[in-house]
Formats: structure tokens, C-alpha cells, sequence
């Protein structure tokens, strides 16, 4: 989904009370956002929860939501605060590591087929992916599968841009070191 | 060396992050050294891939917030404090006059909708309370949807399915773009299937439907039960399937048919199914994730693998569309399934990006 098709969504929801719009909306996010709440939760049950609790709010305030800026970065935020509430529940500590973050990406787990490369490459590039320190994972997905702005992942982790460039620096190389060492065997 | 600054600059282009400037050193950088670019081409295909993006997991979740939202109106309990929305660090406060506004709107409302259906009598007015599910798969993906009613279809590549709510009691019809599995529940309300012009009808039963538009015929093949065709414009000619049997009607000449011209080819034929080695039925084999053809032209198996590895076939031959091919395919890439088939038909294949030519 595009700024623009998304603009147009919120504005269904926010002036008609458009629910086709709002499932639209949710189906979109739902997936990304339980990845996101559960690299922070690392609970199943809480992160859907989560998720639900923030679209619940959204449906119960659509009236406002044409005064929020930036929707998307707005959907991961509120996924960060309400899943830090959780947190907070359970474990009476408001606060998350980013060296302690799950992320799974969900974009790599899909038929080698459709690549046209190798089984075997496959493997290393996906090994090559996990192998990333869970902050690198963490932004790597954030940037390449929820399609947030350098600036925006920056924001909502609280790290300056530059970070946030020197991580994707770093996925990337070891991806690539991880496609380079497969040519070299044939 | 460039090596930090050239994964630099290749996530920034990929992440649309890249100045005119950065773009232009990244080229620079990858001319200099050419043993770049082959990581990087792979690593571009890499960042291309996309998160499925809809799934059953999704539908349930949605429903059970529907539930809340529900649950919520007749309790009328404000939900938790943490979930109160902020927007620049301020909570937004309801205001006191939206209630008596929302009500007069909802009054108003009403009499609008009262005195509309009024004039355009009850039936339309009944329709416009419905809402429309829309599901639909893109080239290359597959997806398996449990109705409300408990059915369960299996809907292939590039197809549509759609019906309204509120559904299964009184109403179990769907319209159907594409091909389709279907698994129906037995009830007393007749499930139906409309497509491209006729319609499929059972009481509980698995079958499988074919009506992809640029094939210009409907397959109908029966696995147990019993299921009703009929043509829309001539509902009063049915043709009861047994299992075990196929049903291909030909839309081309039922146009024809419409208007007056003489057909050429039997509007209806009825087959059985065919079997493949194992057992497994050749009409139903793409829900267990099988390619299958039997005897068929070049043609219509490069409309089913477009479908199927979701890219273009181009053909620069005519004579190449008519090879009979035969063959079943699970696993295979696209160029592997392409390469097992030169063995029977003698052609040769190009791939770019996502486009396959075929030349003889």
C-alpha cells in the first residue's frame, strides 16, 4: 500500500465510518505489526492483543484520525507503547532492549522457486539473516518489510539516523558475504 | 577500499533513501569493481520479496476485534486507560457534544433511509444493508477460505471469490472468477456458484471449478456428491453431474448461441476425470500444490504456468501454441518445469526478469 492508498483508507475510515476500509486496514497491518509487538513482547497471545487493543482505539477514535501526520510511523509507535504496557504488566519493567528484540522475517520465508535461485543458497542467505544481532534484524525488517523511512525507524527506536545506516550497512554486507561465499563454490 | 561505503550505499537504493549523488557514486563504484554486482543483483531480487499479504490468521484476528467492538457497544465499558490514543503526546478528549450530534445524525439517518426505501421498494433496500466480501489471489499464490457457513474453498492463482453477508443461513451464493475447490458443508440452503455466465448449484458436496475468462469455458469436475449446472441464459436445460465426472461448457458459444448464430462446437461436453499415477485426481492435483497438464496445447499450458509461477509467457511462433504437452509438476522452478518439457516438444526459452519467450 502505497502514502497515497493509505490516505485515502484512513480518510474512508476517519469520515464514513467506512468499515470495509477498516478491515482493509487492519488485513494489511496485521501481520506486520504482530512481528513488530512480538519482537518486544516475545509473547504470541500479548502481541495479538496488542494489535487489537490498537485498532480497537483507532475504531473508537476514527474521528481523529485525519490529525495524525504520519499514520504508518503513528500504527508502530502506538504498537511500541502498548506493547511496553504489557511489559510493564507482567513484569513490572517499562523498558526493552534492542539487543534483546525477536524478529522474524517474514519475506524470506517463501519458495526458493520464486527467486530462481538455489535450495542451497536459500539456506545460507536465511542462516546469513538469522545470524544478525536482533537490533540489525530488527531494523533490516523495519526498513525492507514494513517500509519505514531511515528517519522514521530512527524515531521509533529512540537512534539516530545514522545508526539506523550503519545497521543496514552491516545486513547488507553480511548478506552479501553470504551470496559471494556460495559462488565461490562453483 | 569502497567495501563499507558500497553496502552503504546499496541498502540506501534499496531502501529509497539514495540521493542522485549516492546513486551515482553506487554505479561508479560497482564499474570499478564489476565481482560487486553479481551480490548485488541477488541481494536487489532479495529486498523484491514480499510478506504474503493477507491470510486466514489475519480474517480470525479481525474477527475476534469485531467481537470486542461488539461486546464493547452493548457494555458500554471505556476500554482500558493504555489504550488511550495520543497525538503529539496529548490524549484526545471526547467532547461533550458528540453524543447528542451523533444521535440526531443517526435519527436523520434513519428517516433518510426510511423514506429511500420507500421509493425503491424492499428488495434494494435489503441489498444495500449487505456487505460484499471480496477475496482474490495474485499470479503465483494460492489461498484456502472457510466461509461463515464452515465450507471451505481452495481458491487458485489469479482468481476471485465473492459474496455477500450476511452469509450461510439464508444465502450461501458466491461468484467465482478463476478456479476454485470447493469443499461445501451440508445444509438446507442450496450453495451456488456463479461464473462467467452459468451457474453451479449443490446441496453438500466437493468439487472443483475452472472459469478462468481467457479460457472461454467452464470446467465443472465432481470428486463425491452431486452437483446442478445451468446456463443463465437458458436455465431451464440442467446437467446433473455424478462423481467422478467433468462438465466443460463452452462460453464462446453460448454468446453465440444468444444470438442466433449456428454453433460449431457442442456447447456442453461431459468427461470423466482423469487420473494421474498415483492415484490423485488431474483436475483437483493444484490444491495438493501440483502443476498438472494432460494432453494439452502449448497455449493453454502457458496461461496455467503463468498463473501458477506468476510471470509472462511470450510466444514468438504461432507453431509452438499448438505442441501437445503432458506433464505434472510440484516442486520444479519455472525454468526447471520449462526444461523437462523440451524433452517431449522441441522449442527453445529465453527468461528476463519475469517474462519467458519461447521461440522454436
Amino acid at each position: 500500500m502505497n502514502t497515497t492508498a493509505l490516505k485515502e483508507i484512513v480518510a474512508r475510515v476517519a469520515l464514513n465510518d467506512d468499515n470495509v476500509a477498516y478491515k482493509q486496514l487492519f488485513l494489511h497491518y496485521h501481520p506486520k505489526l504482530v512481528s513488530f509487538s512480538y519482537a518486544i513482547t516475545h509473547c504470541k497471545e500479548s502481541s495479538e492483543e496488542v494489535v487489537s487493543d490498537v485498532f480497537l482505539n483507532i475504531w473508537n477514535h476514527h474521528q481523529t484520525l485525519l490529525r495524525i501526520e504520519n499514520f504508518h510511523l503513528y500504527l508502530y509507535v502506538s504498537i511500541k507503547n502498548i506493547s511496553l504496557n504489557y511489559l510493564t504488566k507482567q513484569r513490572r519493567e517499562r523498558s526493552f532492549s534492542l539487543d534483546d528484540v525477536k524478529t522474524e522475517l517474514k519475506s524470506l520465508y517463501f519458495d526458493p522457486e520464486q527467486l530462481m535461485i538455489t535450495s542451497e543458497m536459500y539456506r545460507r542467505i536465511c542462516s546469513a539473516v538469522n545470524a544478525l544481532p536482533p537490533k540489525c534484524r530488527l531494523i533490516f525488517k523495519l526498513v525492507k518489510e514494513d517500509n519505514l523511512r531511515y528517519k522514521e525507524v530512527a524515531e521509533l527506536l529512540h537512534l539516530s539516523v545514522k545508526t539506523v545506516e550503519a545497521q543496514m550497512t552491516i545486513a547488507l554486507r553480511k548478506l552479501g558475504a553470504s551470496i559471494a561465499l556460495q559462488q565461490s563454490l562453483y | 577500499m569502497h567495501e563499507e561505503q558500497f553496502w552503504n550505499l546499496l541498502a540506501k537504493k534499496l531502501a529509497g533513501e539514495a540521493t542522485d549523488a549516492e546513486e551515482e557514486e553506487l554505479c561508479a563504484i560497482i564499474k570499478a569493481n564489476p565481482e560487486l554486482s553479481y551480490e548485488a543483483q541477488h541481494i536487489a531480487d532479495l529486498w523484491k520479496l514480499k510478506p504474503s499479504e493477507q491470510n486466514t490468521a489475519s480474517e480470525k484476528a479481525f474477527e475476534n476485534l469485531l467481537n470486542r467492538i461488539e461486546a464493547q457497544k452493548t457494555n458500554d465499558i471505556s476500554f482500558s486507560e493504555n489504550a488511550s490514543i495520543e497525538i503529539n503526546g496529548e490524549p484526545v478528549k471526547k467532547r461533550k457534544w458528540q453524543l447528542p450530534v451523533f444521535l440526531l445524525l443517526f435519527c436523520l439517518l434513519l428517516l433518510a433511509g426510511f423514506l429511500v426505501w420507500k421509493k425503491e421498494g424492499t428488495k434494494d433496500a435489503t441489498v444495500s444493508h449487505q456487505q460484499t466480501q471480496e477475496i482474490y489471489t495474485r499470479p503465483g499464490t494460492r489461498t484456502r477460505i472457510v466461509l461463515p457457513d464452515s465450507s471451505v474453498v481452495v481458491l487458485n492463482a489469479g482468481s476471485k471469490l465473492t459474496y455477500s453477508q450476511p452469509f450461510g443461513i439464508s444465502n450461501r451464493e458466491v461468484t467465482l472468477t478463476g478456479e476454485a475447490f470447493f469443499d461445501v458443508v451440508k445444509n438446507s440452503t442450496p450453495f451456488i456458484i456463479h461464473t462467467n455466465g452459468a451457474q453451479v448449484k449443490v446441496l453438500g458436496t466437493a468439487f472443483n471449478v475452472r472459469s478462468y475468462p481467457s479460457e472461454k469455458k467452464i470446467e465443472t469436475s465432481l470428486v463425491r456428491g452431486q452437483v446442478e449446472v445451468s446456463l443463465d441464459n437458458s436455465p431451464e436445460s440442467k446437467y446433473t453431474l455424478q462423481p467422478n465426472q467433468k462438465l466443460t461448457l463452452n462460453t464462446t458459444n453460448q454468446k453465440t448461441a444468444k444470438t442466433g448464430r449456428k454453433r460449431t462446437e457442442p456447447i456442453a461436453v461431459l468427461s470423466t476425470l482423469s487420473y494421474l499415477d498415483d492415484n490423485t485426481i488431474a483436475e483437483t492435483s493444484w490444491v495438493e500444490n501440483k502443476l498438472t497438464f494432460d494432453n494439452e496445447s502449448f497455449e493453454e499450458v502457458a496461461g496455467k504456468m503463468e498463473r501458477w509461477y506468476g510471470v509472462t509467457i511470450r510466444f514468438k511462433n504461432e507453431k509452438v501454441k499448438t505442441e501437445r504437452l503432458t506433464g505434472v509438476f510440484e516442486k520444479q522452478t519455472v525454468s526447471q518445469a520449462l526444461e523437462a518439457l523440451q524433452e517431449t516438444a522441441p522449442f527453445h526459452f529465453t527468461i528476463s526478469n519475469n517474462t519467458i519467450t519461447i521461440t522454436h
